[in-house]
């Protein structure tokens, strides 16, 4: 978060002091636009990597010897608790999106468009570490 | 009619854009309270917004479950 605040400031010194809230909040309109986006990009490919995993387990599990529907459940039950804190991320993440859409909306202050700028690029880039981890686990 | 119209709206919303469930959430949130709705329908829309994709596959891995040549325990 603070370095894009950092990295938004910096961008913002050649455009002259008047007129840096106008920027901040045209270029938060942007930002806010694109994440809407790559989340639901990003939680599709979540979702894809859920069922590929899911349905890993259910192969592997059901072929073992004296495998029952109940290992089944619950090899497949360990894959979803895996999953929990990335539904969780997901469910933060649109929740800091469409706080951010309130606030550009309302013509909140730009300090405060910004560090709602932070918190959803945080949580996005946090998104995009813990699927490069479920796709390791796959062998993608 | 109307409440299976509505929530055949919100489906869509939530198999297609996922980021405005929580405006969705907020709206219905507004209506039920404005109307002075049945607190169970509004929370029941709520629910069905809440229910995401992830529900969908868990839905699809347990029926898949249940169809396996396997004993039960």
């Amino acid at each position: 978060m603070k370095k894009l605040a950092l990295a938004l400031a910096l961008s913002l010194t050649a455009c002259g002091a008047a007129n840096l809230d106008d920027v901040i909040v045209r270029d938060a309109r942007t930002v806010n636009n694109t994440a809407a986006l790559s989340i639901e990009a990003a939680q599709s490919t979540a979702e894809l990597l859920y069922r590929a995993e899911q349905l890993a387990v259910v192969e592997r599990e059901s072929a073992k010897p004296g495998a029952t529907k109940e290992t089944v459940r619950t090899a497949v039950e360990k894959v979803r608790s895996q999953w929990a804190p990335v539904k969780e991320l997901f469910r933060r993440a649109r929740e800091a999106q469409a706080r951010l859409a309130v606030l550009l909306r309302a013509g909140a202050a730009a300090v405060e468009v910004v560090a709602a700028v932070g918190e959803m690029t945080a949580l996005q880039t946090e998104i995009a570490k813990t699927l490069s981890e479920a796709r390791s686990r796959l062998g993608g | 009619m109307l409440e299976a119209l509505v929530k055949d709206l919100l489906k869509l919303i939530i198999t297609n854009a996922p980021t405005l469930i929580p405006e969705v959430k907020r709206v219905v949130q507004q209506w039920g309270k404005a109307a002075n709705a049945p607190h169970e329908s509004w929370t029941d829309l709520i629910d069905h917004i809440e229910k995401d994709h992830f529900g969908q596959v868990d839905s699809d891995i347990d029926a898949k479950i249940a169809g396996l040549n396997l004993p039960d325990k």
